[in-house]
């Protein structure tokens, strides 16, 4: 079951993406900021990040998917934002990233992006 | 008719003094030698009576009749008829004494000059009855002073006669016997004294021979011998030395003397002295006067002589004739007598003046005769006296006259040169002589063709010819000089003409011009430099020309761009104006007279900075603005103006100071921008300068607005899947709601931000107001658990305000507080007034800020909850707001203690409960 740890400062998208891929069968943690993240990073050990890029608190959303990465170097992050999509490639590690999801986003958009992953991860493994 | 020899004035008066001669030979020798006859003429009985001489002076046999047509046949025929005429018309004029010269022809035909002096004997009516007087052989006088002389020597010659000397002497030369003795001797001192005595020493040799030979021979032995002369002087005598034979023995020797050249001469002239002496007695108009020598008193004088004198015969006779001498000539008469006395000469004459007794002075002839023979002792001499005043006058004047011409001639700076009909040179001055370098003896006699050269040669010649034509003309002319150089001289000729009108040659006035010469030529030297100077001049004027056109050209650019400029000073909308350094206005431009109230063309001369400027700008003006201005050249200040109306325009001011000439400031100068819309233009800036950040701004715009509706898209997608499960719907509703919401006070913010900054401000209770806002975040501050408190200190509070401005402020401050703010903990809210204002104090106790984020606050965008529903713009809003409203808002905040907000706004009077009239400012 993959494990998935959701980062947004704004309470209603971590809760409401919580309770989506739970639904969908996925091992769900949530935490509202960087701080929080990284705190439950090394137990959790996630294999989706799904993070805001823009946090509010001492780090954005980059450093949290580095610090992730660290533990699991297969790690697949998709980066979320208010911004447009250019914004973010400019600022943000391309090759870090594997999608990007600007603000507004439909639920079906997300949820297809992490099974595309695992599905990938999956296939990756089994080599 | 008598003829003959008769005396004419009889004896002398005195007859005691004993005469050596007899006075008719005397007088006739003495006429004789004064070559002067006297006749007398009776008119009523038409007879003639001459003197002898006059026969001879005229030349006529003695046999003939005296006549006046006799006297006339003498004259030389050209002399006639005035002779004539000038007898007839003394004769009847009335003169007393008359002077006519005239010639004579005589028989060998040799012309004489001769003077007749006539006196008139006239009746009691006027009438002549009879007329007496002398004629005078002059024609001596018509000579030189050296022909007197001449005729003086031929007159000594002739009474230097002697006769022989006899003398007997013994045979030792001793002398017995003498007849007379030479001059200065006496014959009885020479008596027994030797021969040798008397004689040189070359003639004692002589004479010892002589004696020798007559001893020898007993002949008589002839010789001639140099011995004393009797004048002094040596002279030849012939001798003749005879034997005086006793027994024909030479027991003496007798010795015959003659001065062989003189003899013959000598006995002439002894007959004429005679002859003179008694005719000079004859007549009257010739003073005659016997003078003793030695003494020099008067023995004798005739009655004209008393005449001319002044004095009369008796008183004559007791006086010397040096008592009549004019002292000037005195010593030459007494050394000319002297001389007479001694011998050395037989008589003179000479020209002297006589004191009259009335004073007067009158020039003289005087001519003395001795009257002893020579060898005699000296006693008597006689002397005639001929006035010649008249002649003397007119040869003094023609003397002086000449003397002065010579002076003249001889000191005038021109050259004079005559030459005669030859152009042979007879006359230069020094000065001519001078000019060429010769000295005058070296150019007379030289032609004057020999001064010149060919070319002038050939002039010389023309201007010659000219000369003999009679013509006087002034020319230039190129001289020779004697070291061959040539002199331009300027001459002035004229022709001279002899007495019968024939040319005789030419004067010329000579000027050496060389220096003129030298003067044209530098002239025209100078003339072409003036030329050449005037060329350099015309060109350097033209180029001055050229430059005083560019001048103008550009003073015409500068006044174009003056013209321009003071257009634009015209036009343009700020305030221009000059002052002095009193303040009194000079000039404001047309900007300045329509805001202010004044014509465009209403005389502003006498106003005064007071009648521009309110009184504060004035003392600000005078007192600091110009002080300044006068120091540092230029000031800038906020100044405002006043117009005619009393509205008072707030101006940025710069003055300007300008210098005279000198250096000193006399005049300021302002330009002065109206700034009343400045607050305007600064809101308009930062109106531009919120679009001009709209591209910055639009995406936190759409990072504001993307995150609430990207949490609504979800949630409704979410719900729609849960239609049957009620509370997730009912949550999931609630949900989108607060999101809508969030979005909608997102957009009024943008529009706040975006909005003109203009707004309406009107009297509201801010308290209610802030209660409006209290409500509005109650249930944010309820859901995140805090509780928001009031405390008011009154129950109303008015001011002006724009109040849906105030109401944002107050919700953005208290959301801030709230969301800083922990759960569970108080925001304090409190609004009190002091002072004339409001002031509220928004307090919460949580997170608080860092320095650093405390002094961004109020930046635009800035942020520190980009997903907790902050803008970033709220605080930078807040902050326009509150200025807008003249208030002010301070910020107090430390991390992890809490913030404080205070926002102070000026109130409106509580007494003004009505004040809903809005206005603008």
């Amino acid at each position: 079951m993959p494990k998935v740890l959701i980062v947004d400062d704004e309470v209603s998208y971590r809760e409401l993406l919580k309770n989506v891929f739970i639904e969908q069968g996925y091992d769900v943690r949530i935490a509202s900021g960087s701080k929080d993240a990284m705190a439950i990073a090394p137990t959790f050990s996630p294999d989706v990040l799904i993070v805001d890029w823009m946090l509010s608190d001492e780090h954005d959303g980059s450093a949290v998917a580095a610090c992730c990465r660290e533990l699991n170097p297969a790690l697949g992050v998709v980066f979320v934002s208010g911004y447009p999509n250019y914004r973010l490639q400019a600022a943000a590690d391309v090759d870090a990233a594997f999608a990007w999801l600007s603000k507004p986003f439909h639920l079906d958009e997300v949820v297809s992006v992490v099974r595309s992953f695992c599905n990938y991860a999956a296939r990756t493994d089994n080599h | 008719m008598v003829v003959g020899s008769q005396a004419l004035d009889g004896e002398p008066s005195r007859s005691g003094k004993q005469t050596p001669h007899s006075g008719e030979q005397l007088l006739k020798e003495a006429e004789r030698n004064a070559k002067l006859g006297s006749w007398r003429l009776d008119l009523v009985e038409n007879t003639h009576q001459w003197s002898d001489e006059l026969f001879r002076i005229f030349d006529l046999p003695s046999t003939t009749t005296p006549s006046f047509e006799a006297f006339l046949e003498c004259v030389h025929p050209e002399d006639r008829e005035h002779t004539r005429a000038s007898f007839a018309q003394a004769i009847t004029s009335g003169v007393t004494r008359d002077e006519v010269e005239y010639r004579t022809v005589r028989r060998n035909g040799d012309v004489r000059h001769i003077l007749t002096v006539s006196t008139f004997v006239r009746s009691d009516s006027g009438r002549a009855v009879s007329m007496y007087g002398t004629a005078q052989d002059i024609t001596e006088w018509r000579m030189t002073e050296r022909a007197l002389r001449q005729s003086e020597a031929h007159l000594s010659s002739i009474l230097d006669t002697a006769t022989d000397i006899v003398a007997s002497l013994d045979l030792e030369g001793t002398i017995l016997y003498i007849n007379h003795v030479v001059a200065g001797l006496d014959r009885d001192q020479v008596i027994g004294t030797s021969a040798f005595d008397y004689l040189p020493p070359d003639g004692q040799v002589i004479f010892r021979d002589a004696m020798e030979q007559v001893r020898s021979t007993c002949a008589p032995y002839q010789y001639e011998i140099e011995g004393a002369g009797p004048k002094g002087q040596m002279a030849w005598y012939s001798c003749r030395l005879g034997p005086v034979l006793r027994d024909d023995q030479v027991v003496g020797l007798t010795l015959l003397t003659s001065d062989i050249s003189k003899q013959r001469k000598g006995e002439a002239a002894l007959r004429e002295s005679e002859q003179f002496f008694r005719s000079v007695f004859e007549q009257a108009a010739v003073s005659v006067a016997l003078i003793e020598t030695k003494t020099g008193r008067f023995v004798r004088v005739n009655n004209k002589c008393a005449e001319f004198s002044g004095h009369t015969v008796e008183e004559l006779q007791e006086m010397t004739f040096m008592d009549i001498s004019h002292p000037d000539e005195l010593p030459e008469n007494l050394e000319n007598l002297r001389r007479l006395h001694a011998g050395e000469i037989r008589e003179f004459s000479m020209e002297k003046r006589l004191v009259h007794s009335d004073g007067t002075v009158n020039w003289y002839y005087l001519t003395v005769s001795p009257t002893w023979d020579p060898g005699d002792e000296p006693r008597y001499h006689i002397a005639i006296v001929q006035d010649i005043s008249a002649r003397k006058r007119a040869e003094l004047q023609i003397l002086a006259s000449e003397r002065k011409y010579r002076q003249l001639i001889e000191t005038t700076q021109e050259g004079v040169w005559v030459i005669d009909a030859e152009g042979t040179t007879t006359f230069v001055n020094e000065r001519l002589a001078e000019m060429l370098g010769y000295s005058t003896g070296e150019m007379l006699g030289h032609s004057i063709f020999d001064f010149m050269d060919d070319v002038a040669n050939a002039d010389a010649q023309r201007n010659l010819e000219r000369r003999r034509q009679g013509i006087k003309e002034q020319h230039d002319f190129r001289l020779r000089c004697k070291d061959g150089t040539a002199l331009w001289t300027s001459m002035s000729t004229n022709p001279l003409l002899d007495e019968d009108g024939k040319h005789s040659g030419a004067l010329a006035m000579v000027t050496d011009i060389t220096a003129r010469k030298r003067m044209e030529s530098e002239l025209k030297d100078s003339r072409d430099q003036l030329e050449v100077r005037v060329k350099e001049r015309t060109s350097e004027l033209s180029a001055t020309n050229q430059r005083l056109q560019d001048e103008i050209a550009a003073r015409k650019r500068i006044d174009e761009e003056r013209g321009r400029l003071s257009s634009i000073i015209e036009a343009t909308p700020d305030f221009v104006g000059f002052a002095d350094l009193q303040g009194r206005v000079r000039y404001v431009n047309q900007s300045a007279r329509r805001a202010l109230g004044y014509a465009d063309d209403a005389p502003i001369d006498h106003l005064h900075l007071r009648d521009f400027h309110p009184e504060s700008a004035v003392k600000l003006l005078l007192e600091k603005a110009f002080p300044a201005t006068i120091r540092d050249g230029s000031w800038r200040g906020e100044v405002p103006w006043l117009s005619r109306d009393g509205r008072e325009i707030p101006t940025a001011m710069v003055l300007q100071a300008h210098y005279t000439s000198k250096g000193d400031v006399d005049l300021l100068s302002t330009i002065a921008h109206d700034i009343s819309d400045l607050r305007g233009a600064q809101q308009a800036l930062q109106r531009a300068e919120r679009l001009a950040s709209i591209g910055t701004l639009a995406a936190g715009i759409a990072h504001e607005i993307n995150n609430p509706l990207g949490a609504m898209l979800l949630t409704t997608e979410y719900a729609l899947r849960k239609l049957d499960d009620r509370e997730i719907l009912e949550d999931s509703l609630k949900n989108i709601l607060s999101h809508v919401e969030r979005c909608a006070r997102i957009v009024r913010s943008v529009l706040q931000f975006s909005r003109d900054g203009y707004s309406k401000k009107s009297r509201h209770d801010l308290l209610e107001i802030l209660r409006r806002a209290l409500d509005l975040t109650r249930p944010q501050a309820q859901q995140a658990g805090i509780q928001v408190q009031l405390s008011e200190a009154v129950d109303k509070c008015f001011a002006n305000i724009n109040p849906l401005e105030m109401e944002q402020v107050f919700v953005n401050l208290l959301a801030n507080a709230v969301q800083s703010s922990k759960r569970g903990s108080q925001v304090l809210v409190k609004l009190n007034t002091a002072d004339g204002r409001v002031r509220v104090v928004i307090e919460d106790h949580g997170a608080g800020m860092s320095r650093e984020i405390l002094a961004r606050m109020f930046d635009p965008f800035f942020t520190t909850r980009l997903h907790g529903g902050g803008t970033g713009l709220g605080l930078s809003i807040v902050h326009g707001i509150v200025r807008d409203h003249g208030g002010s808002i301070d910020v107090w905040s430390e991390p992890n203690q809490g913030t404080r907000v205070t926002i102070s706004l000026p109130m409106t009077q509580q007494i003004q409960p009505n004040a809903q009239s809005s206005h603008r400012r």
